[in-house]
């Protein structure tokens, strides 16, 4: 019987602005685009779409994303799928926003794994906290 | 038992190669997002409201 593999980014940062200010910025396309890609988001559970990056070498820059949860001001998350065959990621991508005394607390975790792992996909799809065996996690602080 | 202990070496090294991909995206996702917090920071200090 093969375990789920997965590998886990946590970025943290508490940033001074109301949740709905980071909500805006998270979810209008062109505000997206300024600071992550190119994009043709929409905050609608369901909504297929594409960020876009520069090509490089083995990369057409292409992302393909699903939209997961839209809970506004709260949370997000969507898939982020890139790459082909042997370097081929899926993941799931969820940007919570908590309010804190100083603004809100922004926390982007991101849980990758191999696209041949198919019952990794459908846990990740429908809420990955609960499926994942071993989870391991590459904790960046932001500060 | 030999053969057994032989089989499950070579099934562990696979599995490390097929996941090393993930280990090198991974590496490069971790860093990809403290910029772009850099750069949404950047934003919100601009955005008007």
């Amino acid at each position: 019987m093969s375990t789920p593999e997965t590998l886990s980014v946590v970025v943290e940062r508490e940033l001074p602005y109301p949740p709905a200010k980071l909500w805006r910025a998270l979810t209008q396309p062109q505000l997206i685009a300024e600071w992550l890609m190119n994009n043709d988001f929409e905050p609608t559970v369901g909504h297929r779409f594409n960020f876009r990056a520069e090509p490089q070498p083995g990369w057409n820059g292409i992302i393909d994303c699903e939209v997961l949860v839209v809970e506004p001001n709260k949370s997000l998350s969507y898939t982020w799928n890139s790459g082909e065959a042997d370097l081929a990621i899926k993941s799931v991508v969820t940007l919570s926003l908590t309010p804190t005394g100083a603004g809100t607390l922004l926390r982007m975790e991101q849980t990758g794994f191999r696209p041949d792992q198919k019952q990794n996909y459908q846990g990740a799809k429908y809420g990955w906290q609960h499926f994942f065996g071993k989870l391991e996690q590459v904790l960046a602080r932001a500060d | 038992v030999r053969d057994r202990h032989a089989g499950r070496q070579t099934h562990y090294s696979a599995r490390r190669r097929a996941l090393a991909p993930l280990v090198d995206w991974t590496s490069k996702m971790a860093g990809f997002w403290p910029n772009r917090f850099d750069r949404l920071e950047n934003l919100l200090k601009r955005m008007d409201q």
